[in-house]
């Protein structure tokens, strides 16, 4: 089985150099080139030639990102295996790329703790299309959060009113009580039925329901 | 000589001003007639035309004020202009008279005689009677309003002056992160690097010197130094505008709940808005930190089909009255951010039931 063909990409020349050197003496990997920034490496020969690149997430400040990068590289060559890697958190990078290209995409954050098998194992897996960004993502929470917010679309003011009218106030009396006039407690009254019953219709008892609802949330909270 | 004339004008009309003056002048000047028609019908009807008499000038002068102030297409600081202005309104007045006088004469049979008769230095004359007289009436005015200018000047260049601190203050914010992210986050790692290398060539004990060594260069950089960069100039490139959000609330993580939905046209904001949405977040949790604490804060970014963005943080916080909402450091940030980015702020709390800011921006 040949080696794996790898482009690498980091803008610090130091840590170039120095992992440069340490993933060129892997058997399994054969580093085609090295480069600064993404106009050298952008090369189409070249690009088609390899089978993965590693490139540092931050680049030159006025050029491509490491992920705007990737992308390119796709562009000119659909098999390549991307590998993300930043000083920065990985964790939403993958949302940056466009979800019909995130097969063969990888993302780890920089250590000085890895050793060279463990650079070698992920670049080797993503150029195979295995890329990891599946279990590097966060997690997208839903739903019971959804609930809850329905308590915040309230503003201060609906929310005082509601919690008198959950004491069985009526509109008139919390008019007199928070000193606003009756056809302005009407209105906000209104105004978070709708924000606490979305979906309801005209000919529902809105009060009762809105109430209950209310309370639902405070319990809630 | 500049004072001086300076004196004559030009003034800003004051509409209702005029309208008095004029109808005074010509109530009184034809409220003889009144005085000599016997009592009784005919004197309420002579009374009546000369309040329409006296009303139509006084109307017609107070309009035209409110006119030229609103449509003048020529400058409104001109001496020469103003001088203008008045003269064509006294040529007005000379025509208005003496349509007056016939009437009166056919309904009342009464007579009025114009003290002195109309020739051009009696013109002039009450012209300038007629700059004087705007200039005495008009002279308050002219300086409030220029006092309004003036403080609505000062305000303007302090919102400025406001919007520019904060420019710089991000300015240096953001060289003091890229150094340290570039150069100080890239050096340590280079140098945890350097010493993995040279492990395999030494013994076990200086290899034990050498992990722990690493170790600790690697939790400054990744963790330390990574927050203080995020915390300097967080980098929307990375993670959007969320995983930016995300990363600011984990500090508040043990004090309060903050549940956030950003959707995707508010990912795709250009750099600025990003930034001055990040820094009302910032500022908005930590006064809900703060002056509560609230237990939960709830923060919402939209952004519609058109670019109008709206932002919400709201809590269930012991709230505050209204009328003595504080101006701390944080409102000051947040009121610079919303003048930069030309939006408008609203904030609703009531004591008891919480606090929630609104910022709606333009694209």
């Amino acid at each position: 089985m040949r080696s794996t063909r790898l482009l690498y990409v980091e803008n610090d020349s130091a840590l170039r150099r120095i992992l440069g050197e340490m993933l060129s003496q892997s058997k399994d990997l054969e580093l085609i080139g090295s480069f600064a920034n993404s106009d050298e490496v952008l090369n189409r020969t070249l690009v088609r030639k390899a089978d993965v690149a590693l490139i540092d997430f931050a680049l030159d400040q006025n050029g491509l990102n490491g992920i705007e990068l990737g992308i390119a590289l796709r562009n000119i060559n659909e098999y390549i295996g991307i590998v993300i890697y930043s000083q920065y958190s990985v964790s939403q990078m993958v949302n940056r790329v466009p979800k019909a290209m995130r097969s063969g995409w990888s993302f780890f954050d920089k250590s000085a703790e890895m050793a060279l098998q463990d650079y070698v194992d992920i670049i080797k897996l993503t150029s195979s299309g295995k890329g990891n960004w599946e279990q590097v993502s966060a997690e997208e929470v839903e739903s019971a959060e959804v609930q809850s917010s329905i308590y915040f679309q309230l503003t201060p003011r609906q929310r005082s009113i509601m919690s008198l009218s959950a004491q069985g106030k009526s509109a008139q009396d919390i008019a007199v009580q928070l000193d606003l006039s009756y056809s302005y407690v009407r209105k906000e009254l209104s105004r978070s039925y709708a924000v606490l019953l979305p979906e309801s219709s005209p000919s529902d008892d809105l009060k009762t329901a809105a109430v209950l609802k209310y309370m639902e949330l405070m319990r809630m909270s | 000589m500049k004072r001086f004339l300076g004196f004559f004008g030009p003034y800003p009309y004051n509409p209702y001003l005029i309208f008095l003056f004029f109808f005074a002048f010509f109530f009184s000047r034809f409220v003889n007639l009144v005085a000599e028609t016997p009592a009784g019908p005919e004197r309420w009807r002579a009374g009546g035309v000369i309040i329409l008499i006296a009303l139509i000038p006084g109307s017609f002068f107070a309009l035209t004020a409110v006119l030229l102030q609103r449509y003048r297409f020529w400058s409104s600081s001109n001496l020469l202009f103003y001088v203008l202005e008045v003269t064509t309104a006294m040529l007005v007045l000379e025509l208005y008279s003496p349509m007056v006088n016939p009437i009166l004469e056919k309904m009342f049979d009464y007579h009025y005689v114009a003290p002195i008769s109309l020739s051009i230095n009696i013109f002039i004359a009450t012209l300038i009677l007629a700059l004087c007289t705007l200039a005495l009436m008009h002279k308050s005015e002219r300086k409030i309003i220029e006092r309004l200018e003036n403080a609505d000047n000062l305000v303007e260049q302090l919102k400025a002056d406001r919007e520019e601190l904060v420019n710089l203050d991000e300015a240096i914010r953001r060289q003091t992160s890229t150094f340290l992210h570039d150069r100080v986050q890239s050096d340590l790692m280079v140098v945890g690097m350097k010493l993995k290398s040279i492990q395999g060539t030494a013994s076990d004990e200086i290899n034990k010197v050498i992990d722990r060594a690493i170790a600790r260069l690697e939790n400054t950089r990744s963790a330390d130094l990574k927050n203080i960069i995020q915390a300097l100039s967080p980098n929307f490139d990375a993670g959007g505008l969320k995983s930016s959000i995300e990363s600011l609330i984990k500090q508040y993580e043990s004090n309060m709940a903050v549940l956030i939905q950003i959707d995707e046209g508010s990912e795709q904001l250009d750099s600025l808005n990003l930034l001055g949405t990040y820094r009302i977040i910032e500022q908005g949790l930590l006064n809900a930190f703060v002056h509560g604490p609230a237990k939960n804060v709830f923060v919402s970014v939209t952004t519609d089909s058109i670019g109008k963005t709206e932002i919400v943080i709201s809590d269930d916080g012991p709230g505050t009255d209204l009328d003595f909402v504080d101006s701390g450091v944080g409102t000051a940030v947040i009121d610079s951010w919303v003048g930069i980015l030309n939006g408008k702020k609203t904030v609703d709390t009531v004591p008891g039931h919480g606090y929630r800011l609104q910022v709606v921006f333009p694209q």
